[in-house]
């Protein structure tokens, strides 16, 4: 407590409103508003940029976690507790953070520094100003504009160019002039010219394949001409990074020499293009290393022109412009568009990786070494991971690619084997590539780096595995007879479309859930039943239609999870399981408790609805009640959004186990799920077998009597009625020939089988079955009850009554050895019950039935 | 579990499942603990080229990743089978974890799993928790020695006579006669027959036949009615009763006395001042045997202790002094009476007390 203390007063000391307040609102009278504060050396003002922490991180001033916002208002509410320095922020999300349906939208734009100004109502935008760490920078882009990574004043930088409301997308405006911006406009100019033409290109492809060679003049004149039409400064900057990076055009020209040798080989056009390439790439090198995007339009073109002029179209190239492609913003249009022209290469690409050994050696040999030698490799190095700058994985932009294309072999990310072969072959085409476009980052050193770079994609997609049982060889065999349908829906496992009989529970946990998601606050409700009543299903089944509504909109969002208490090894291990399903994060027990309480009890900033069902609830308990108690306590709190949904058996848990304090949070919204009744059951097994002409009606509702007469347990009576259409089965198999078109009921006899096997207690069989002696060992327990009276006697008043039955019988008796082997046989057998045997002739032994059971089993 | 491993068998031999079919064995009795269990199951699933780098250590850990691995599987997957020996023991298991998951993989999942448990209970079902019960597809198959007196002769003649392939032809027949001879005979068949009636399972003819089978020998070369009695003869012997015989006289003397109290009180425990009384009146009576000292017969009562033909009270403290530790005696009358008969050299006149002392009680 002291330490924690002492963090606020140090907080304190540092933060300092700067200048007058104002008093904005008359009511209000002790708010006073600022323009300016500092907090821990850092000026904050209106209008600012800010970082704020993720409490629900563990790493929570993480750069890639932290939320982003502008300060809207700075206000003291002057109440004088810990939290009167406020902030109101206009939030701006990551695309992490949007629903994933609208992520799909914009998966052309997926980068960590991509943001959204974010305008849903369902958080809170006004926070405590120490939340705030650090500042950075937004810019406002155009939707398709490119983006740069200078960056200005060492703050982060982030591009912003929608604006999403819950429901879609609009572009921002720009609303601000900065001194940056000029910048960005005259950069922006220059790519929407690009861009534009790029997509007047696209158009044209799409339309007249044989146009290109114009539209290749065409941008070749024009590009250079939108480089001149920048700014002075801008060719200054670009000269002086030519300067720095004099090594790396030197690596150019090598390269370039490289590829003039060999696309001379090939045609003009394309060499002419690979020229500009490089020139327009030189010339855009800017200071902080290049970022890909910067270029991807141009050389996106001349890659697109490259790629229809040569007939014979190189897989690496291809390759690239897929890469770029899936890159660029507009990718979503180009790739549509291009996709008839590349399904070509889709087919050369297989081929030559048919051929991959010959392309090993073909650009491994001979490619490769060959600039190696050229070129020193410290130096090649340090550009690469100076290029490396905003580290974009490879992976990444090949898995965006893939995806795209739908190439499959890239996207089996599960198998180790695979992706390992995959990545190989990417460098074989990296090589080539590599060489053929002088290129950006993956020149030819970056083979050494990048196999460093598969090593940790690898590295990562083990920890991503999955384990897989193995797959069969042969597939299961499915058989259209109806029998055998009607054994696999009467699975309990194949959960019908709807649940029938449950209609009543399902609304009241549908609209439970659904009121409190738009009150925004939490809540629990308790499940119980027995057995098979359906009690999860049916909350899966809210959950499913309910998770339909978030993603179509109708719903708030909100985030599922589900915990089942036999599926944790120790009730503490809870917190963690939980915090790895919220956050994907893993912690030790009281590290993630920790977390948790955080994160519900403090009001939070940006945050969901966390639906969570607490299977087998009573598991959980502890002799402390502890973890029970966070759970139904942590929905109590006005900011948590958690609602928790307990399933048990018992109706009275709350009453029996629970102490007082956690009964009373846990409240009185109860359901119980009753037994079905036979009613209910004959309806459920008819749903599922309908349209199957497999049963016979009655047969049906004998089961359900039967099962509702004993436990109105479904399950239950589905697995009776598939053991039916088995020994149907096997029936109809045992009858010689049978009629082709003759159908097999499940009828009354086979139930009546079924039911047999099921209910009927082995004890007597096994009586039957066993040998004179025990039979007679059984008798004398069973005199002796008579004798004493009482329902237990001890081994050597039994072994007297046997030797009595015996020598009445006419049997040689047996020895108490011998005697003794048989009770424990039967002990063993569980027909007795028998203490242990250290005991020897002192131990008691019980009949584990009524002694009815004995005298019929044994009156033969 | 021959059954079952002879069914598993013939579906590995079968063409099409040859290679779907992976097998999973596990035993109550060496897996005592979840923790174990799952290891084992994850080792024989051969997932552990899958888990890689992560670190094998902790319970939870392997428990969701088994699960993982069970719970993602489709219909594409290789069968599963789960044998589980003396089931039973898994039942015991905190909470019922591992067969409560089972069961809801089998229940709730794609994967095709089956789980056959093999137990000696027959009552192993209530032994289940309601949940785990209700998951539980009530599927069993009981299989009890169901065979009459002629069957199991048959099964005698089947494990006794060589097998068609023995290599020596002549051999085979003339053993093969003998067999079908001796065990026609009145004698054998009698051994047999008790045997049967005492114990029908085949584990323990097995027993009996290997006993007497290992009475061959050159000079002998076929088994006679006599090697059967004698192996019965040492199979069935009282234990207690062989003890007895090689008591000394005053131990014996002893053990009589307190069969005796042990009669008179009514099962009530006894103890060393009380049974030390009773010898000494005896002594008192029979002069012509020598009279011992106590500590002697002390001496001899805790030697009876430690052969546990008296076992001491669990209740009996030890700030007790040692002669009044109450103990229970371990023997019947009958068990008593017949090492008497049996033992050599009994004085007329304990045989008499004997016989005094133990017929007030039947």
């Amino acid at each position: 407590m002291q330490f924690t203390s002492l963090i606020e007063q140090t907080k304190k000391e540092k933060f300092s409103w700067i200048g007058e307040g104002k008093q904005v609102n008359r009511r209000k009278r002790n708010e006073l508003h600022y323009s300016e504060c500092t907090l821990s050396n850092c000026k904050i003002a209106v209008k600012d940029f800010v970082l704020v922490r993720n409490d629900d991180c563990m790493d929570s001033e993480n750069l890639q976690n932290c939320f982003v916002g502008q300060v809207q208002d700075l206000f003291d509410t002057g109440e004088g507790n810990n939290e009167n320095h406020r902030a109101v922020l206009q939030w701006y999300s990551r695309i992490s953070e949007i629903p994933p349906r609208h992520q799909k939208q914009l998966k052309a734009a997926n980068s960590k520094w991509e943001v959204l100004q974010d305008t849903r109502t369902n958080f809170d935008s006004n926070i405590d100003v120490e939340t705030i760490f650090g500042k950075c920078s937004v810019i406002f882009l155009q939707p398709y504009d490119n983006t740069d990574t200078e960056e200005t004043e060492n703050l982060p930088r982030f591009y912003c160019r929608w604006k999403y409301n819950g429901f879609h997308f609009e572009p921002v405006k720009e609303f601000e002039v900065t001194k940056t911006k000029v910048k960005i406009n005259t950069r922006n100019v220059k790519s929407k010219s690009t861009n534009g033409r790029l997509e007047q290109y696209n158009y044209q492809h799409a339309a007249l394949p044989l146009v290109e060679k114009e539209i290749l003049e065409d941008s070749r004149d024009h590009s250079p001409e939108i480089e001149l039409q920048a700014p002075i400064h801008e060719l200054e900057k670009v000269q002086k990074s030519h300067a720095k990076y004099e090594e790396q055009s030197a690596s150019f020209k090598q390269v370039e020499k490289l590829t003039r040798q060999r696309s001379r080989t090939k045609k003009r056009d394309s060499l002419k293009i690979q020229k500009l390439c490089c020139k327009e790439r030189e010339k855009n090198i800017s200071p902080k290393g290049w970022n890909e995007n910067h270029f991807s339009p141009s050389i996106e073109t001349s890659k697109v022109f490259l790629k229809d002029l040569r007939v014979r179209i190189d897989i690496s190239d291809f390759k690239k412009s897929k890469t770029a492609l899936g890159k660029s913003q507009f990718s979503r249009f180009d790739v549509k568009k291009l996709e008839n022209g590349l399904k070509d290469d889709i087919e050369k690409k297989s081929f030559l990786r048919k051929n991959k050994d010959y392309w090993m050696t073909n650009s491994g040999n001979k490619v490769c070494p060959l600039v190696m030698a050229e070129v020193p490799e410290d130096k090649f190095i340090r550009s690469f991971s100076e290029e490396r700058n905003p580290p974009k994985s490879k992976k990444q932009r090949f898995s965006v690619s893939a995806k795209k294309l739908q190439v499959d072999e890239e996207s089996s990310e599960d198998d180790y084997e695979n992706v390992e072969e995959d990545t190989d072959s990417d460098e074989d085409f990296e090589i080539v590539s590599s060489v053929k476009k002088t290129s950006k980052r993956r020149n030819p050193t970056g083979q050494k780096s990048k196999n460093k770079g598969t090593c940790q994609t690898l590295g990562r997609k083990i920890k991503r595995l999955r384990p897989v049982i193995p797959s069969r060889q042969t597939p299961c065999s499915v058989s259209e007879n109806p029998l055998e349908l009607a054994r696999v829906k009467l699975h309990v496992s194949a959960v019908p479309e709807y649940l029938p009989c449950r209609e009543y529970e399902y609304s009241d946990i549908y609209s439970f859930i659904e009121g409190k998601l738009f009150d925004e606050s939490g809540g629990c409700m308790y499940i119980s039943g027995v057995p098979g009543t359906g009690k999860t299903a049916t909350v899966r089944e809210v959950m499913r239609c309910l998770t339909q509504a978030r993603d179509s909109g109708e719903v708030p969002l909100f985030q599922f999870i589900e915990i089942n208490g036999l599926r944790l090894t120790d009730p503490h291990h809870f917190y963690s399981q939980l915090l790895q399903e919220l956050t994907h994060e893993k912690a030790t027990t009281s590290h993630a408790a920790e977390l948790l309480e955080q994160r519900f009890t403090k009001p939070g900033l940006k945050r969901d609805h966390v639906v969570l069902l607490v299977d087998e609830l009573d598991l959980l308990w502890t002799r402390k009640q502890d973890v029970m108690y966070h759970i139904f306590d942590w929905p109590t709190y006005p900011h948590s959004k958690f609602i928790v949904i307990a399933i048990a058996n018992t109706m009275d848990l709350p009453e029996k186990i629970m102490l007082n304090r956690i009964s009373s949070r846990l409240g009185l919204t109860r359901i119980s799920f009753q037994p079905y009744t036979h009613k209910q059951l004959q309806e459920i097994v008819m749903s599922r077998v309908q349209g199957l002409n497999a049963f016979d009606p009655d047969a049906v509702q004998l089961v359900a009597r039967k099962v509702a007469a004993i436990s109105g347990d479904a399950r239950r009576a589905l697995d009776i009625c598939r053991r039916a259409t088995e020994i149907t089965k096997l029936e109809s198999k045992h009858k010689a020939s049978p009629e082709k078109g003759s159908r097999h009921l499940v009828g009354m006899g086979q139930i009546e089988q079924a039911l047999q096997e099921m209910f009927t207690s082995p004890k007597i069989a096994a009586m039957r079955s066993s040998s004179l002696q025990e039979k007679l060992f059984l008798k004398a327990v069973v005199a002796e009850y008579q004798r004493s009276g009482l329902e237990e006697a001890t081994f050597s008043q039994i072994f007297k009554q046997h030797v009595a039955i015996c020598r009445l019988e006419g049997i040689q008796p047996p020895t108490p050895s011998e005697c003794a082997a048989i009770c424990s046989y039967l002990g063993s057998c569980r027909l007795l019950l028998v203490e242990d045997g250290q005991k020897d002739i002192l131990q008691c032994v019980r009949l584990n039935m009524s002694v009815d059971d004995v005298n019929y089993a044994l009156q033969n | 579990m021959q059954l079952v491993q002879r069914v598993c068998d013939k579906l590995k031999l079968g063409e099409e499942n040859k290679n779907d079919i992976i097998l999973i064995n596990l035993n109550g009795l060496i897996l005592n603990d979840d923790r174990v269990a799952l290891k084992d199951i994850t080792r024989q699933l051969h997932l552990e080229n899958v888990v890689g780098d992560r670190v094998f250590g902790s319970f939870a850990e392997n428990l969701a990743f088994l699960l993982q691995a069970l719970k993602c599987g489709s219909q594409e997957c290789k069968s599963l089978i789960f044998i589980i020996e003396e089931f039973d023991l898994f039942c015991y298991h905190k909470n019922q974890t591992l067969i409560y998951n089972l069961f809801d993989i089998v229940q709730s999942s794609q994967t095709p799993v089956a789980v056959v448990g093999i137990t000696c209970r027959l009552d192993v079902i209530e032994l289940l928790e309601k949940r785990v019960r209700s998951r539980f597809s009530h599927r069993q198959i009981n299989l009890f020695n169901q065979y009459n007196f002629d069957d199991y002769m048959n099964i005698v003649k089947n494990l006794l006579q060589l097998p068609e392939d023995f290599s020596d032809f002549l051999q085979r027949n003339q053993w093969n006669g003998h067999i079908e001879k001796l065990l026609e005979e009145r004698g054998a068949k009698s051994v047999l027959r008790r045997q049967f009636e005492t114990n029908k399972n085949i584990r323990n003819l097995k027993k009996l036949l290997v006993l007497s089978v290992s009475q061959i020998s050159d000079k002998h070369p076929f088994l006679k009615t006599s090697n059967f009695i004698d192996a019965q003869a040492l199979q069935t012997v009282d234990t207690k009763a062989s003890m007895l015989k090689g008591l000394s006289l005053l131990e014996m003397v002893l053990v009589i006395s307190m069969v005796h109290l042990t009669v008179l009180y009514e099962r009530e425990p006894i103890n060393f001042e009380m049974v030390y009384n009773e010898y000494k009146k005896f002594a008192s009576r029979k002069s012509s045997l020598q009279c011992i000292e106590k500590t002697v017969v002390f001496k001899a009562f805790e030697h009876l202790q430690t052969l546990e033909l008296v076992i001491p009270m669990t209740g009996s403290t030890l700030t007790t002094p040692k002669p009044f530790r109450l103990v229970r005696v371990l023997m019947d009358p009958i068990q008593v009476k017949e090492a008497l008969q049996r033992y050599p050299n009994l004085p007329t006149e304990l045989e008499q007390w004997a016989s005094f002392m133990l017929s007030d009680i039947s």
